[in-house]
């Protein structure tokens, strides 16, 4: 779906990522995990065609900058975190937004609203401002734009790929669980997707691979179950860490333990 | 979850827009009368409809007919077209900038138009050629400069810095007004009539034929600027997350530049400067039907003509017989409103 290869960025003569190279495969949900400022979202940025790079993103085997940026769009959806929108709009006008790259009746735009906020458990919101709304919320709203755009869960030929700049940063449990199954769903119908994503027991539930980032280089990637190791942890977070086998499901689960403050 | 419930469910929006809209239209109604029907040839509201039909209408002569369709009826269409580009320019700045308190004659845009326009007046009497002719032409072009400089000064690092931007706008207007002033030095008695009617606003120069020299500007403006009001819509939201939704962003920035300047240059030319309709008439919408332009653009356009024609009107019946310049009226009431948004909107600067 989409690859990378000796990507490299940086702004203002700092290099934030270095020769770095990956992919995300249709049925893959891959996790981007690294320490705060470790480049995960320039990488998802510069995946998204947002940054300059050198090296290579091939989207679907062709140059990003080669695709129709109306048809991209209905292939490639992008959820950045600190999404603040200055002007007021409704939850429905925003997640309306979503359907720009189709052409379709104002009905047809509304079922579709009305069926991705469902998902998103925002149906009793559709007419609040978005602005009354609380950080969780909001966030709930700008993922269901997200799904409205790719037309998730309805039958399409060529595989769709959701790139997430943690997605469940402000959502409480329940909410965290919704969002990253709902996500698994859309992968598992042959599509895939990249998160952004702290919370490494989440992380673990749910994605299929990962990609530790680590001084602007991929400290190693693959199936999620063998990436996350004491080993690989500590040396990312410097700090120790303890994985053990979750008890009702098969995934790693990782533990940290008290520090003193020094 | 229950779809069949679900879908009953209709966006209150819009419905509450085709309210506003309606009440717009029968404000426009009313001044319309108001306006045609009203001035030193007579007042009778009948004058604003006995033109279409004379024959019918004995108790006005000739002269009147010819008053009203000579003087009042290019003033009152004057006023809509005038009402309805300030009003589409204005929230198209806003959504460019990505600010509501955006707006052409803030910003210096249209200071620039009229700065070229004035020079223009000055060297026709130097140079011997008709000032009129090209006018709104040079003024798109005074417009379009003004518009692309205060665009990438603001810019820094794809953000647009909105104090930047009115920070330079204030440059603009200084500078503008300066060199307006000093190009009065040298205009002929005649010129500098012209000269002081631009820099205060006048709908008083109305007649059919500097309509129809402007009218291609004007309705490229009005017809392009309405066309891309969907993408200009995703702007708002911030220009990364338009690029995602599949907007090509830059080739949008420049159309909305290109068709914000062909308004306000061609506006300018016709009425001089008319400050703060771009800012107020947006606001208003805003606050009746929410950001979206789908809902706010039509009736924003529809109170600018309101707007226009009740200011118009102010302007003509305040100090009777003489009249007051309609961008006093607009100052008058816009101005207060701009430094109320701004005391609002303090704490969302970046």
């Amino acid at each position: 779906m989409i690859t990378f290869n000796n990507l490299s960025v940086g702004f203002d003569n700092h290099n934030v990522l270095n020769t770095i190279s990956g992919s995300a495969k249709a049925g893959q949900l891959v996790a981007l995990l690294g320490e705060n400022g470790a480049g995960k979202s320039t990488l998802l940025h510069t995946l998204a065609g947002m940054h300059s790079f050198t090296g290579s993103v091939l989207f679907n085997t062709k140059p990003l900058a080669s695709h129709a940026k109306k048809r991209l769009a209905t292939q490639r959806a992008v959820m950045m975190q600190a999404n603040h929108v200055g002007f007021d709009f409704t939850v429905f006008e925003l997640i309306a937004m979503g359907r720009y790259p189709y052409v379709e009746s104002l009905k047809m735009q509304s079922e579709k609203v009305h069926k991705y906020a469902a998902i998103m458990d925002l149906s009793h919101y559709l007419t609040r401002r978005v602005s009354a709304l609380s950080g969780g919320e909001q966030q709930r709203v700008h993922m269901a734009r997200t799904l409205a755009q790719l037309n998730a869960f309805t039958q399409s030929a060529e595989p769709r790929l959701m790139l997430l700049d943690e997605p469940t940063s402000a959502l409480d449990m329940r909410h965290q669980h919704a969002l990253l199954s709902c996500v698994k769903t859309f992968v598992e119908q042959g599509n895939s997707a990249i998160i952004a994503i702290h919370d490494l027991n989440l992380a673990s539930l749910y994605a299929t691979d990962a990609i530790l980032l680590h001084n602007k280089k991929v400290l190693q990637s693959g199936p999620i179950n063998t990436v996350l190791t004491e080993q690989n942890l500590q040396q990312m977070y410097a700090m120790k860490l303890h994985v053990n086998p979750h008890p009702y499901n098969d995934a790693p689960m990782v533990f940290s333990q008290r520090q003193e403050f020094l | 979850m229950n779809t069949l419930t679900l879908s009953r469910f209709t966006p209150i929006t819009l419905s509450q827009t085709h309210k506003w809209m309606l009440l717009a239209s029968v404000c426009i109604f009313a001044l319309a009368l108001l306006s045609i029907g009203y001035g030193p040839a007579g007042w009778d509201w009948r004058l604003a409809i006995a033109w279409l039909a004379p024959e019918y209408f004995n108790q006005f002569d000739a002269l009147q007919i010819n008053v009203v369709m000579q003087i009042r009826l290019p003033r009152f269409v004057l006023a809509v077209l005038v009402g309805l580009i300030l009003a589409q320019t204005g929230a198209a700045t806003q959504a460019l900038c990505r600010n509501p308190l955006a707006d052409p004659s803030i910003i210096g845009i249209s200071a620039g138009a009229a700065m070229v326009a004035v020079a223009f007046i000055a060297l026709s009497a130097q140079f011997n050629f008709n000032a009129q002719l090209y006018l709104p032409y040079a003024s798109f072009l005074g417009a379009l400069g003004v518009t692309s400089l205060v665009y990438f000064i603001a810019k820094q690092q794809g953000q647009i810095n909105i104090t930047t931007l009115i920070l330079v706008g204030v440059a603009i207007n200084a500078l503008a007004f300066a060199i307006i002033g000093l190009l009065s030095f040298f205009a002929d008695d005649s010129a500098l009539r012209l000269i002081n009617y631009w820099t205060m606003g006048s709908l008083g120069g109305a007649s059919w034929s500097t309509i129809i020299q402007a009218a291609p500007l004007l309705l490229i403006s009005l017809i392009g600027l309405w066309r891309l009001k969907e993408p200009m819509n995703l702007l708002l939201i911030g220009e990364s997350q338009a690029q995602y939704l599949g907007v090509d962003t830059n080739k949008l920035k420049l159309y909305v530049i290109i068709l914000v300047a062909l308004g306000v240059g061609a506006v300018v030319a016709l009425t001089g400067l008319i400050g703060f309709v771009g800012l107020v008439v947006p606001h208003i919408a805003r606050l009746m039907v929410g950001p979206h332009l789908r809902n706010m653009l039509p009736l924003c356009m529809l109170i600018g003509v309101v707007v226009l024609l009740l200011s118009d009107w102010l302007a003509r019946i305040v100090i009777m017989p003489a009249e007051l310049p309609i961008g006093i009226i607009t100052a008058l009431l816009g101005a207060p409103l701009f430094i109320y948004l701004i005391v609002k909107n303090k704490r969302g600067w970046s």
